[in-house]
C-alpha cells in the first residue's frame, strides 16, 4: 500500500476504498496491453476523488477492474481492492455480484444504454432492491418513490411506469443515480456522469450528486476528462496518464501548484471563462495509444514533454511521495512546481 | 473609424421541419428548428453561436451555406442575395463558404488517402492544374495545417481525431474561402488537443482573414477564440454582443443561467448565488407561448407568458452595446462571470 493511503487511515476519515497496485491487461496479438499499470489510490467516507485523464489513459477501465467488471480480452492480472477491508480479489464471483449494486455502485456515462430499455422505472429500481433486500412488492414501491423524490425526480408516481426512452437524458441519469443509491452503498464510481448532458443539466446532476453523497457519506469516485467539474467535485484529484497514476494531490494545490508537467499542460490548455482571453497553451504531440506505449523507454509522457532530458527518454520515473496527500511521477517535480509558483 | 464591414447578413431566418405520420405521410405539425435569426458577421471577425443540443444553431450554420433551404428568410453574402442563387452560381459561391464538421471519423471518406482528401476540393473547383500543381497544393496545405508530409499516403482510420480534424480544415483551407463555418469542431478532441486545434484556427484566421462563424456549446471555448457572441434558446437568438460584454455583464436570464451552471477549473474560486435551471429544454415541435424561455425563467412575469420579446438594443452598465430579447433586460440585476487577471 502507498503511504498516502497509510496515512488517511490513521486519520478520523475511514477508508472505503483501497486499491494497491491494480493491475489490468488486454491481451492482444502482440505484447499483452497495460490499460491500467500498477494504479494504487485511496478514498476516504464521504470523500469525492476524481480521477483524471484524456481518452486511453486507463480511467475508466480503472473503474470497471474495482467492482471486476472486466471482461476477456481483458483480465485483471495482479493487485488488491480493498472495500472497507475486504480484499475483493480474493471473493468469488456470486460474492462479488452481491456487493456490486449494494455497497459499491457505478452509474455510467450514456444512461439510455445503461438501463434496460424494456422495463419500466418501477421495475428496474425494485428488481435491484429485491436482488439484495427482498422485501414485499409494497415496501419496495415505498422505497422507489422515496429515493426518486430525493434525487429530484418531478412526478415521481407518475414515471414509475415510464420507460427509459419516454425520459429526457437528465431524468435518465437522475434514474440512474437513484438506482445506483438505492441500497445506500459505501462507494460511488461515477464514469464521466455528465459528459453526455447540456451544461444546464450538468449542474444540476453535479450539485445533485454532491448533496446526496455528502449526506449520504457516500465515497464518490468521479471519473472525468473535465477540469471544470473536477475544481467543483473533488476533495483530490489522480491524474492518469498511459495507465499509470503521475500525478496525486488535493484539488486546490493541485491547480494552484502541479507537480507534473502533464497535470500542468491540461490545466493550460483548459479554457477558463474566469481568465482573461489569450492564447491557450496546448500540449505537443498526441495522445497515445497503448499500442504505441510499449516501446517507449524511461517516463511515458517524455515524447510530448517540453522539460524532458535524456534523463528522462532512459529512466522512468517512479512515483514520488512529495508530502501528505501528495505524489508526482517525474524526474523534476520540485522544479516543476518551482516554475509553477514563479508564474503565478 | 468605419463601420466594420459585414460579410454575411440574415435576416428573418426560419426553418421548420415537417412532422409527418401515417403511410400518406401527411403533415402533422414542425420542428421549429430556426425560429427568426437575424444577425450579420463582420469581415475578419469570428462570431461565436452558443446554445444547447436542439437550439437550432447548427441548422442556423448549414442554412448560411445552403446546404438546406431556409423555410423563410433572407441571406446575403458580400452584398449578393444567395437565396435566389442557381446552381451554377452557387457552386461558384460554395468556394468563398466552408465548413468544418464535430466529428472527424464520419466525414471525411474512409476509403480515400490523406493527399486525395486534400486534392479533391482542388481538382472539383479546377484550382489546380496538372499532377504536379496539385500534388504542391497538397503539400502546402499539410504544412500549413501541421501534418507531416509523410503521411500523405494513409487512411483516416490511421490518424487521431485532432490530426483528422487537421485534414478536414486542409480540405477547407483548398479552395480559399473567406468564410468558414466550425461546427464544434473541437468537442470530439481530448483537451490537450484541442488547444492545439483552436491555436491553429486562430492563426489561418490571422495569415489569410478568414472569417468565422464558430457553433459551439462551450462557453469556456467560445471566451477564447471569438469577437462576438450570439446565444440561441429553441431557435431564436436571446441575446448579442461583444464576448467580453457578454460574459461579463448578461442580459437575458438564459445567458447568465448558461455562465452559472460551467464548470470553472479553480477551486479557489467562490461562486456565490449561483443559478441552477430548473428543468428540460423544450421540444421544439411544441415550443411554449411566448417568451421561449419562460417556463425555466425565475425572473418570469405575466409578459413573458404571452409576448414573444423582440431582440432589441439594449445598454449595459459599462455602455457596451449588445441585443436581447427580454421583456424585462433593464429591470433585472444579473451576475456574469468577472475577468481576472491569468494566473498560471
Amino acid at each position: 500500500m502507498t503511504d498516502s493511503s497509510q496515512q488517511k487511515q490513521d486519520q478520523t476519515r475511514r477508508t472505503v476504498l483501497a486499491v494497491d497496485n491494480l493491475q489490468t491487461r488486454f491481451m492482444s496479438r502482440g505484447p499483452a496491453l497495460k490499460a491500467v499499470d500498477g494504479v494504487s489510490f485511496s478514498i476516504g467516507e464521504g470523500e469525492t476523488v476524481a480521477l483524471v485523464g484524456e481518452s486511453g489513459c486507463g480511467k475508466s477501465v480503472t473503474a470497471q477492474s474495482l467492482l471486476r467488471l472486466i471482461s476477456p480480452p481483458g483480465q485483471i492480472v495482479g493487485g488488491h481492492i480493498y472495500l472497507e477491508g475486504d480484499d475483493l480479489m480474493t471473493r468469488s464471483q456470486s460474492e462479488i455480484e452481491d456487493i456490486r449494486g449494494n455497497r459499491a455502485a457505478m452509474i455510467f456515462q450514456e444512461p439510455l444504454t445503461a438501463l434496460n430499455p424494456i422495463m419500466t422505472v418501477e421495475k428496474q429500481l425494485a428488481e435491484v432492491l429485491h436482488r439484495h433486500h427482498p422485501q414485499r412488492r409494497k415496501e419496495a414501491r415505498a422505497q422507489v418513490l422515496d429515493m426518486l423524490q430525493k434525487v429530484g425526480i418531478p412526478d415521481p408516481e407518475g414515471r414509475l411506469r415510464a420507460y427509459p426512452h419516454q425520459l429526457s437524458g437528465g431524468m435518465r441519469q437522475r434514474v440512474m443515480i437513484a438506482m445506483a443509491l438505492l441500497s445506500n452503498p459505501r462507494l460511488l464510481i461515477a464514469d464521466e456522469p455528465t459528459t453526455a448532458l447540456d451544461v444546464t443539466i450538468q449542474a444540476q446532476i453535479l450539485e445533485l450528486m454532491r448533496n446526496l453523497c455528502s449526506q449520504m457519506g457516500t465515497a464518490l469516485l468521479l471519473i472525468t476528462h473535465d477540469l471544470g467539474v473536477v475544481a467543483e467535485m473533488a476533495d483530490r484529484v489522480i491524474v492518469m496518464y498511459a495507465g499509470r497514476v503521475v500525478e496525486e494531490a488535493p484539488v486546490r494545490t493541485l491547480f494552484a501548484q502541479p507537480a507534473h508537467p502533464y497535470t500542468r499542460g491540461l490545466i493550460q490548455s483548459t479554457p477558463n471563462l474566469a481568465t482573461h482571453q489569450g492564447q491557450l497553451v496546448a500540449i505537443p504531440g498526441l495522445v497515445p495509444t497503448l499500442a504505441d506505449l510499449g516501446d517507449v523507454q524511461g517516463c511515458k509522457f517524455a515524447p510530448r514533454c517540453s522539460m524532458a532530458t535524456d534523463k528522462c527518454r532512459s529512466e522512468d520515473p517512479p512515483l514520488q511521495t512529495l508530502g501528505p496527500d501528495r505524489a508526482a511521477r517525474c524526474w523534476y517535480a520540485d522544479e516543476v512546481m518551482q516554475t509553477v509558483s514563479a508564474q503565478a | 473609424m468605419a463601420e466594420p464591414q459585414e460579410l454575411v447578413r440574415v435576416t428573418g431566418l426560419k426553418k421548420h421541419f415537417p412532422l409527418t405520420s401515417g403511410v400518406f405521410r401527411r403533415t402533422v405539425g414542425a420542428v421549429r428548428a430556426v425560429e427568426d435569426v437575424t444577425l450579420s458577421i463582420r469581415k475578419g471577425e469570428t462570431l461565436a453561436l452558443v446554445g444547447e443540443s436542439g437550439c437550432g444553431k447548427s441548422t442556423t450554420g448549414r442554412l448560411l451555406l445552403r446546404l438546406i433551404e431556409a423555410s423563410a428568410g433572407e441571406l446575403m453574402f458580400d452584398g449578393q442575395d444567395i437565396r435566389t442563387l442557381d446552381r451554377r452560381a452557387l457552386r461558384t459561391l460554395r468556394r468563398d463558404m466552408q465548413i468544418i464538421f464535430q466529428d472527424p471519423f464520419s466525414s471525411l471518406n474512409p476509403r480515400m488517402r490523406v493527399c486525395e482528401l486534400i486534392a479533391e476540393p482542388l481538382k472539383f473547383h479546377q484550382l489546380a492544374r496538372g499532377r504536379a500543381e496539385v500534388e504542391a497544393e497538397v503539400d502546402h496545405l499539410m504544412n500549413i495545417v501541421g501534418l507531416a508530409p509523410s503521411h500523405r499516403d494513409k487512411f483516416p482510420h490511421q490518424f487521431s481525431g485532432g490530426q483528422r480534424q487537421r485534414i478536414g480544415i486542409a480540405r477547407a483551407l483548398a479552395v480559399r474561402p473567406r468564410f468558414i463555418v466550425c461546427d464544434e469542431p473541437i468537442s470530439a478532441l481530448d483537451v490537450s488537443i484541442q488547444a492545439q486545434v483552436i491555436n491553429l484556427l486562430a492563426q489561418l484566421q490571422q495569415d489569410f482573414g478568414l472569417t468565422y462563424l464558430f457553433i459551439s456549446h462551450d462557453l469556456s471555448v467560445v471566451r477564447y477564440v471569438s469577437d462576438r457572441v450570439a446565444v440561441m434558446y429553441l431557435g431564436r437568438i436571446v441575446e448579442l454582443a461583444d464576448t467580453a460584454a457578454l460574459f461579463e455583464e448578461p442580459r437575458h436570464p438564459y445567458t447568465a443561467a448558461l455562465l452559472s451552471s460551467i464548470p470553472v477549473p479553480d477551486p479557489s474560486l467562490e461562486r456565490k448565488d449561483r443559478v441552477i435551471l430548473t428543468g428540460d429544454v423544450p421540444s421544439p415541435s411544441n415550443p411554449p407561448s411566448g417568451c421561449p424561455f419562460h417556463p425555466r425563467c425565475v425572473h418570469a412575469q405575466a409578459i413573458c407568458r404571452q409576448e414573444v420579446p423582440a431582440l432589441r438594443t439594449v445598454a449595459r452598465g459599462s455602455g457596451r452595446p449588445g441585443q436581447v430579447a427580454c421583456h424585462l433586460a433593464e429591470d433585472l440585476d444579473l451576475q456574469g462571470i468577472p475577468t481576472t487577471e491569468a494566473s498560471a
